[in-house]
C-alpha cells in the first residue's frame, strides 16, 4: 500500500484522438460539461464524478478502465 | 492551434462574476469600515464617489458578462462549495473570535466599534469568496 496520493491518469487526449480527432469543445457537449472541465480532465488536475467518468467512456465507446487508470504512489 | 490540441478555454461564468466581484466586494468593504479605516480625517467626499461608482460598475459587470458564458457543471459547483467553505470560515475568524476572546478576558462594551468590524467582515468575506474562486481556478478542485 503506497504512502502518498493516489492519482487518477487518464487517457482522454489519445481516445480524443483516436475518435477522428474529436475536439474539446465536442468532447465536452457529449458528456454534458464545460470545455474547461474537460481540459482540467485531460490534464489531470480534476477528477470527475462517477457518472461524468462513466459518460466518458461511453462517449468514446470504451470500458472505463480504458479512459481512466488508478495509480498509488 | 487546433481546436482538438488547444489547452485553453474560454472563462466559467463562475470565474467572471468572481472577476467583477472582487472589486466590487472590496470596494463595498472600504465604504462600510469607512470610519474604522480613516478614523478621524474620514474619506474624501470624492474618494468615496469614485469608489460606490465603481462598485456600481463592477456589480452591472457581474450581472452582463457571464451572460454568454456555459452553463456550470460538476467541477463549478464543487469550486464554489469550497470557496464558500473558506467565506464562511473567513467570517467566523474575523467576526466572531475577536469578540469571543475579549469577552473572556475582559466585560463591558468592547472598545472598537463592533458593527463596523460586522460590516466590513461580512464584505471581505465576500471578497475572500471571489478571491477563493479565482486561485482554485488556477489550482484543481480536488480535495
Amino acid at each position: 500500500m503506497g504512502k502518498g496520493k493516489p492519482r487518477i491518469g487518464n487517457a482522454i487526449r489519445e481516445l480524443r484522438f483516436r475518435s477522428g480527432e474529436m475536439t474539446q469543445a465536442e468532447l465536452a457537449s457529449k458528456i454534458g460539461v464545460s470545455r474547461q472541465t474537460v481540459i482540467a480532465m485531460e490534464q489531470g488536475r480534476y477528477s470527475p464524478s462517477l457518472e461524468v467518468a462513466f459518460r466518458t467512456a461511453l462517449a468514446f465507446g470504451v470500458p472505463l478502465t480504458a479512459v481512466f487508470s488508478y495509480e498509488e504512489s | 492551434m487546433d481546436e482538438a490540441t488547444e489547452g485553453s478555454a474560454p472563462w466559467s461564468r463562475l470565474q467572471k462574476q468572481a472577476v467583477f466581484g472582487l472589486p466590487m466586494s472590496l470596494g463595498f468593504a472600504v465604504l462600510m469600515s469607512r470610519d474604522a479605516i480613516f478614523g478621524d480625517t474620514g474619506l474624501p467626499r470624492w474618494a468615496g464617489l469614485a469608489i460606490a461608482a465603481a462598485c456600481v460598475a463592477a456589480l452591472l459587470g457581474m450581472i452582463v458578462a457571464p451572460r454568454l458564458s456555459e452553463a456550470p457543471d460538476e467541477r463549478d459547483r464543487l469550486i464554489m462549495l469550497k470557496a464558500t467553505r473558506w467565506a464562511f470560515v473567513f467570517l467566523l475568524m474575523t467576526a466572531l473570535l475577536p469578540g469571543v476572546l475579549r469577552d473572556m478576558v475582559a466585560s463591558g462594551p468592547p472598545p472598537w466599534d463592533a458593527q463596523g468590524l460586522a460590516r466590513g467582515s461580512a464584505m471581505l468575506a465576500l471578497a475572500v469568496y471571489f478571491g477563493s474562486i479565482l486561485l482554485l481556478y488556477r489550482s484543481q478542485a480536488q480535495d
